[in-house]
């Protein structure tokens, strides 16, 4: 069943909305949240939870790709989760990340939870990510959206290991800098 | 909690890159790559040949030498007309025709043999009974006469009636339900065409929602109502039009975002006329500098007389809704502008409209322009001495994704940037370009409910909830456009119909559940309403569903109420709406028709087939 008609299956209210959902993107979302939450059972919890949210959503809701919608869904209600349940439940690949990301914040700036500067930081990195050449963006996205290791990137660009390692820390110094110049405050 | 909150603002990237990150399309991108250095020799020695084949002639005079006269320009622009092209494209081209000597193209000229009726059996004048937006350009509906039968469509069946005042009976049917279609069609959205020979009948059958049928029929016996052909579009059926025997029709082709691009039949829209699939050559797809939606609008010229395809145009966007004059198809395609912030996004609504010229039998693509506001529907669009006037709804709103008990939800946030009002365009279509506007006329937040516009006016009716304004717009002057209003009255028109005779019809809701039918006229200083009809009861909303004999000022229309369906025919007498006559007949109004011949009216329903004198 193409998205199309599993967004009109929402609209419509029909329950076939879900396992039509499942059916096709039940795995993605579950690969998203297993990279997030490394357990089967809050990654299934996750995705049913995904599925709700999204009943929930259509209507109004139309999204123009439905497989980038769930996977925003699911993205965003793990990391909650972890940031619910604090450090113990996170996986070794996302405090790595995270740890990759803590490079990219500039030091001397004070924290700052203002909704402006969470608007600017949004907005800073699509403009960041617009300039970057497109295997660049394709890795950068593949690290930080998708948490994928460095090695599941390196076998789908066909790359070797360290030219990934060296893309991304070439790509993070340049995101560094690119928040400093704009003035972000994180 | 700072790596966290930046880990978090990864997720409001757009999704364009997590689209471009897909694992799958990146295989896609990386597949053959172990082949490339092989290709790239295949490349180089292909290339030559190429070069020798296919090296264009030149086509465009060479004009160099004049360079330095100061009436360059001028000369340049004369010499592109006075060109002769070359007869042959390139060496290639030259030599397959001097080969062949024959230059068929199967595409652009499938025949399929006779498909006319059998003109010797019925001899049938056709009368235009549809109330068409243009003058010449006949829209599909579920009714249509000669001047012996009706010919009428509920949906599932194609009945023909004599016209035998009382003595009137079914003289012939089909079943379209019991057609080659497998499940799911929309019956609500069947329409049809009959030739001005009366002996064809065209049926456009939306089919799934990725499919539209036409199905052309011999009538000319109608008690043997024999199919000719089928063809198969791709596609959502949007709408059709014929005019000057051409048939055009709209479809819309939605791709997957996944689509598998080695499968034509994923990506290219297509054509089966029973011979197999025939997909749009490359020349035929527009592809705009900027694509926002992986949607083709496809365009379809039909010889309706017997159905070979002259023409088809594909651009990447989408329609919801076309307008057609005599020689120009305007599409229409509402959306939000979205200007996407890291916890809101902002929403302006805008239109773009795309203007395609079909006379000469050939797509052209004229121009196309952007004006700020949603489409109500194709009423909302007129030409006239080439200005096209558009009436949109002006709608900038906020929204913003709130994740609450760990579900994500999209909410409006309201402050005092949401808000809607109506505004008025003056396009000049030479040069596409906005010579007049009126922005923002009505009140705030409220939506344009109709729109009727007549040679140099332009009606609108806008509402806020059950509460209404209706202007009438003078565009004589478009250096001074003026208007007047009703002031806020009750209700609201879901229809505007110019009556005749100054006065103007509203067709919609008093109060919810309670139909209202009111004559406006306009006055020295404002608009009046002159008399209306109120009834507590519910109708339908399809603006084709109405009878409007502008000659004798009848109204007609199915309404229900007290759990039964009945059908009144009102009468605007002097000063006020008279109800003419009200009687049962089953069925959905959304299907209703009716036709008034020589003091009688004819009236259909799904289930029900009346004539009262």
């Amino acid at each position: 069943m193409n998205d199309d008609m599993i967004v009109e299956l929402y609209w419509a209210r029909n329950e076939d909305a879900i396992s039509e959902t499942h059916k096709k993107y039940g795995k993605y979302c579950y690969q998203i949240a297993h990279k997030i939450l490394n357990s089967n059972a809050d990654s299934e919890e996750c995705m049913n939870d995904t599925y709700v949210s999204a009943w929930q959503s259509m209507p109004p809701h139309r999204p123009e790709r439905l497989s980038t919608f769930l996977g925003k869904i699911t993205r965003n209600l793990a990391i909650n989760r972890i940031r619910r349940d604090g450090a113990k439940k996170r996986t070794a690949r996302v405090d790595m990340i995270l740890d990759e990301m803590a490079e990219v914040i500039p030091d001397s700036k004070t924290i700052s939870s203002d909704l402006d500067n969470e608007l600017a930081l949004k907005d800073a990195i699509n403009r960041f990510l617009a300039q970057l050449p497109i295997q660049t963006r394709i890795i950068f996205v593949r690290r930080y959206w998708y948490l994928s290791t460095i090695k599941e990137i390196a076998s789908l660009m066909h790359m070797s290991q360290s030219n990934v390692k060296m893309i991304l820390l070439r790509t993070r110094n340049k995101f560094k800098e690119f928040l400093e110049k704009e003035g972000i405050e994180i | 909690m700072k790596n966290e909150k930046m880990l978090l603002a990864m997720n409001e990237i757009d999704e364009k890159y997590i689209t471009e990150a897909y694992a799958d399309n990146i295989r896609k991108r990386f597949k053959g790559r172990t082949f490339a250095y092989v290709a790239a020799s295949i490349l180089v020695i292909i290339t030559i040949i190429n070069l020798v084949l296919f090296l264009p002639f030149p086509t465009k005079p060479n004009t160099s030498e004049y360079k330095d006269n100061k009436y360059y320009n001028v000369i340049q622009k004369l010499e592109t007309v006075n060109h002769i092209a070359p007869k042959h494209k390139n060496m290639f081209d030259f030599i397959v025709t001097k080969l062949f000597e024959k230059d068929e193209d199967l595409f652009y000229g499938p025949s399929f043999g006779p498909i006319r009726g059998d003109s010797t059996l019925n001899s049938s004048q056709y009368v235009e009974i549809t109330d068409n937006q243009v003058a010449g350009v006949i829209e599909g509906d579920l009714i249509k006469r000669s001047d012996k039968y009706i010919y009428y469509c509920n949906g599932r069946q194609l009945k023909i009636f004599t016209i035998e005042e009382e003595d009137s009976k079914e003289v012939g049917t089909f079943n379209i339900a019991d057609f080659k279609l497998l499940w799911t069609y929309y019956e609500e959205k069947v329409e049809f065409y009959l030739s001005q020979d009366c002996n064809t009948i065209t049926l456009l059958i939306p089919y799934k929602t990725a499919e539209t049928y036409i199905i052309t029929l011999d009538v000319s016996n109608p008690a043997e109502i024999r199919e000719i052909n089928t063809i198969i579009l791709s596609g959502t059926y949007v709408s059709s039009r014929l005019t000057d025997g051409k048939l055009i029709v709209v479809t819309n082709v939605a791709i997957n975002s996944n689509a598998d691009y080695s499968n034509e039949k994923e990506f290219i829209p297509y054509i089966n006329t029973g011979s197999g699939l025939q997909f749009l050559p490359p020349e035929k797809i527009f592809v705009p500098e900027s694509v926002s939606e992986t949607r083709y609008t496809v365009i379809y010229n039909f010889n309706e007389t017997d159905m070979v395809l002259d023409d088809s145009y594909a651009f990447l966007s989408f329609s919801q809704n076309i307008y057609v004059t005599e020689e120009t198809i305007y599409t229409m395609h509402s959306f939000y502008d979205e200007n996407v912030k890291m916890f809101s996004t902002e929403n302006t609504a805008i239109t773009e409209i795309s203007a395609i010229s079909y006379k000469n039998d050939k797509f052209e693509l004229l121009g196309s322009i952007i004006v700020e506001g949603s489409v109500k529907d194709k009423y909302s669009l007129d030409e006239y001495k080439d200005v096209l006037r558009v009436v949109t709804t002006t709608d900038k709103n906020k929204s913003k994704d709130i994740l609450r008990d760990g579900n994500l939800y999209t909410q409006i946030v309201l402050d005092d940037t949401t808000r809607t009002s109506a505004s008025l365009y003056c396009i000049d279509v030479n040069t596409w370009k906005i010579i007049a506007q009126v922005n923002n006329f009505a009140p705030l937040d409220e939506t344009v409910k109709s729109v009727r516009f007549d040679k140099e006016y332009a009606y609108v009716c806008t509402a806020k909830q059950l509460i209404d304004p209706v202007f009438f717009f003078d565009l004589s002057d478009l250096n001074n456009i003026t208007y007047k209003d009703t002031g806020t009255i009750s209700g609201f028109s879901t229809s505007l119909v110019n009556l005749g005779d100054g006065l103007l019809l509203g067709i919609g809701l008093e109060s919810f559940g309670r139909l209202k039918i009111e004559i406006y006229k306009e006055s020295e200083d404002r608009v009046i309403s002159v008399d209306s009809f109120e009834k507590t009861a519910s109708y339908s909303s399809f603006y084709k569903s109405y009878l409007i004999d502008r000659e004798n000022k009848f109204i007609g229309m199915g309404i229900r109420y007290n759990q039964a369906d009945y059908y009144i025919l009102l009468q605007f007498n002097s000063n006020e709406l008279v109800k003419l006559i009200e009687v049962p007949l089953k069925g959905s109004y959304d299907f209703t028709r009716a036709v008034y011949i020589d003091g009688y009216l004819y009236m259909f329903s799904v289930d029900d087939f009346k004539v009262v004198k």
